[in-house]
């Protein structure tokens, strides 16, 4: 198993995992805890950019705001993609995502992140993550912002599913993320 | 008499597909470790043996090792590699 390798155990760790909540499998059950709380971590909705910037106060400290804007493309090593659906394991994902934000804060001088992830089912060209970061310098914010979306695709339980252009579905494999 | 534990078992993007189902509850004897749960789903759903080595394990939002323990209301989940982004 690939899980072998990894020490982590379930014992005595602590965790946010609330065993009353409403199940997570279906994202709009899930009640997020957020430091922005009007800004969901994972949103079944369109991410509105602009409440993503406007959430971000700036004292006047920020010498940058660096904006990232992923997008569905239409084509991928699997052919010409008509859509993509997305899909999470919403209150670990949330959990993942905050971790990597405490990270990014010790290896950078950080004023403000946001990450929001869309879940669901996505036309070409729809925004499907949106990541701010606001520093006192431009570098570590475009450091910041790469390291982010990097650790993403990497760790957090996200997985996207491409609509071909000849009606099949796939989901995308590690192997095909290598470009993208 | 050894007592069972019941755990919930969720299943994301292709283990979805092979199981056909996103979630199911399960009954275990105590002591159950997740090498013996997942010998469990194997044979409850045979179409996913092919693709269960390239899956990590969380319980509770953790990755855990094969060799972990359940407890009672464990939540289990069977994790794809990851495409998020």
């Amino acid at each position: 198993m690939s899980n072998n390798n990894n020490n982590t155990q379930n014992t005595n760790k602590k965790s946010n995992y609330n065993k009353n909540r409403n199940s997570d499998v279906d994202g709009d059950e899930y009640e997020f805890v957020d430091l922005a709380p009007s800004i969901k971590r994972i949103t079944s909705k369109e991410i509105n950019v602009k409440s993503v910037l406007d959430s971000i106060d700036n004292s006047g400290d920020f010498g940058a705001t660096v904006l990232f804007i992923g997008t569905v493309r239409n084509y991928g090593d699997n052919g010409q993609v008509t859509g993509m659906t997305y899909e999470a394991y919403v209150g670990m994902a949330e959990e993942g995502i905050k971790s990597i934000e405490v990270e990014v804060k010790k290896k950078w001088n950080i004023k403000e992140i946001r990450v929001v992830h869309r879940i669901g089912d996505l036309k070409i060209g729809d925004n499907s993550i949106t990541i701010a970061i606001a520093t006192s310098h431009s570098k570590d914010a475009f450091d910041a912002s790469q390291f982010i979306l990097n650790k993403i695709k990497q760790e957090i339980p996200i997985w996207k599913n491409e609509r071909l252009l000849d009606g099949n579905t796939k989901w995308v494999r590690r192997k095909d993320l290598q470009r993208q | 008499m050894s007592s069972q534990i019941h755990i919930t078992v969720l299943y994301f993007a292709s283990a979805k597909d092979a199981t056909g189902r996103r979630k199911e509850s399960i009954k275990l004897p105590e002591g159950t470790t997740i090498r013996e749960l997942l010998l469990k789903i194997t044979s409850i759903h045979p179409r996913i043996t092919n693709i269960l080595n390239t899956m990590q394990i969380s319980v509770n939002y953790k990755v855990v090792v094969v060799d972990t323990i359940l407890k009672e209301a464990d939540e289990v989940a069977l994790l794809p590699p990851v495409s998020g982004g």
